[in-house]
């Protein structure tokens, strides 16, 4: 019966995914070279939002909105995992990514929002 | 531009982030040290980040200054938080906030809550009702919500909040994966009514994706939360439903069709919770719960509707009942039963008792029992 509980925890789980996707987009964009350490969990969200049965429904929450929000077809999830891997990265792939990191700057704001009670 | 506004504005913050630190250098009671323990740190792990944005070379390129001015109002927003959640919790300790954080200390005892129970602090805002903060383990309750039974079994719905964040601990994974199976489970159902051909107009299908979207955000999430609330106070828990629709609620059926919807319509919170009082064995309370709820409905002429029927069907709410039972009883916490032994489980039950046989003196029994909500140590 928390009028807002379910945002404290949800917000956590959105700041993380969107600090690691702009850690992320700060290497590429900047010329560096990203370490393991930065490629590593923006990779591991876009694994487990491939798949839809076992992910957690934080993740399938954003994999739905990314999805209506840019129209990213299925597929396109797997050649970015491929792409970062690689380290072979495309400007599509940047885009993309730049994408989702505006879809959890606005889902943070947004909870955020709504934890002042607004 | 930015060069000049980040210069000026971080060096305010940076000072802003000493003045908490210097306002929770003092001694504190023993519950409460794990929080200011934790805004401590929490502050001093955003004073590099925030000096990074002024000395990073990355940040110096053009390409990289909307990621800057994110990164910026990303810790922003957490200096708000921790000053406005955790720092303002920690500032104000009274000793209303002491009974309540050791209550539900007791609460967590008894029915074997398999993590810390958190601070408790009586400061929600009027919008906020009981609001759980997992990333402090701080819990909000309205100002004067420990003089009053009714609704304290709201505080076990909260716990389950806490469950249902807490990461990589396997006690809890049992719990972590029923609210994935059933949230599937609703996605499922709605994945089966948007691929119908005979979906109807444009503006259904729209809603239909919202709904998706709410199904995996806090509906599943508010239902297995009611579902521990029920699992772990019993009866108590329905009422206190019902009470909290009585002075709240609207129309119990009304499906929100926004994507953002914090809540699923309160007749689907209470089948649920009707559903589990009847798997503990509850049939007698949850009659008796469900014959209120219906004379709620008919006085305020509310009926069932199309949207409802389509996107809370019961097979999906039974689904989430059963597997959050599974969850629940592999965590090994206790469920509720009649006479527990447990005493705050058994007050809650028995003040709700109290309410129906004499609601016209029940206040008056609820004073007397404050001695038993916090007894002495």
């Amino acid at each position: 019966m928390s009028e807002t509980g379910i945002y404290a925890g949800s917000y956590q789980h959105v700041r993380n995914y969107a600090r690691s996707v702009d850690r992320l987009l700060l290497d590429l964009n900047s010329g560096t070279s990203p370490t393991e350490e930065a490629v590593a969990p923006v990779v591991s969200l876009l694994e487990a939002m491939q798949d839809e049965k076992t992910a957690a429904p934080s993740i399938q929450l954003l994999e739905i909105r990314w999805k209506q929000r840019a129209s990213i077809p299925a597929s396109r999830l797997a050649e970015i995992v491929s792409e970062l891997r690689t380290q072979q990265i495309s400007p599509r792939t940047l885009d993309d990514l730049e994408d989702l990191a505006s879809l959890l700057d606005q889902e943070r704001a947004d909870m955020r929002l709504k934890l002042r009670g607004v | 531009m930015l060069d000049d506004y980040l210069a000026g504005s971080v060096g305010q913050l940076l000072e802003r982030a000493r003045h908490l630190q210097g306002a929770i250098s003092k001694q504190f009671e023993p519950e409460f040290r794990a929080l200011a323990l934790t805004c401590r740190n929490h502050v001093n792990s955003l004073i590099p980040d925030l000096q990074n944005l002024l000395t990073d070379p990355r940040y110096k390129k053009p390409k990289t200054q909307g990621i800057r001015l994110r990164a910026y109002k990303l810790l922003v927003d957490e200096l708000d938080f921790i000053e406005c959640v955790g720092f303002a919790a920690l500032d104000r300790i009274n000793p209303e906030d002491t009974l309540m954080t050791r209550l539900v200390a007791d609460i967590a005892e008894e029915l074997m809550y398999p993590l810390i129970p958190p601070v408790v602090s009586c400061q929600s805002h009027f919008s906020s009702y009981f609001h759980a903060f997992p990333a402090l383990n701080l819990l909000r309750v309205p100002l004067k919500e420990g003089h009053f039974l009714l609704h304290l079994p709201d505080l076990y719905h909260e716990l389950g909040h806490f469950i249902l964040t807490e990461q990589n601990n396997p006690v809890v994974e049992p719990f972590l994966k029923a609210h994935t199976s059933a949230a599937t489970t609703a996605r499922g159902h709605m994945a089966a009514l948007l691929s119908k051909p005979t979906r109807g107009p444009k503006t259904t299908q729209q809603h239909l994706l919202a709904w998706t979207t709410c199904w995996m955000g806090a509906w599943a999430t508010e239902i297995l939360c009611d579902l521990f609330g029920a699992f772990a106070v019993g009866p108590a828990y329905g009422w206190g439903h019902l009470h909290l629709c009585a002075k709240r609620g609207g129309d119990p059926f009304l499906v929100e069709t926004s994507p953002d919807s914090s809540h699923p319509p309160d007749e689907a919170r209470m089948f649920v919770m009707l559903e589990a009082l009847v798997l503990l064995g509850y049939h007698k309370d949850a009659t008796a719960i469900e014959a209120h709820w219906r004379d709620l409905h008919s006085f305020g002429g509310y009926k069932s509707n199309a949207d409802y029927q389509l996107c809370f069907p019961n097979n999906v709410l039974k689904r989430f009942v059963e597997e959050a039972f599974a969850g629940y009883q592999a965590m090994n916490c206790r469920c509720s039963a009649p006479n527990s032994g447990c005493r705050v489980h058994d007050l809650l039950n028995e003040a709700w008792k109290q309410f129906w046989v004499a609601p016209a003196n029940y206040s008056a029994w609820e004073q007397r029992k404050q001695s038993d909500l916090f007894p002495k140590a």
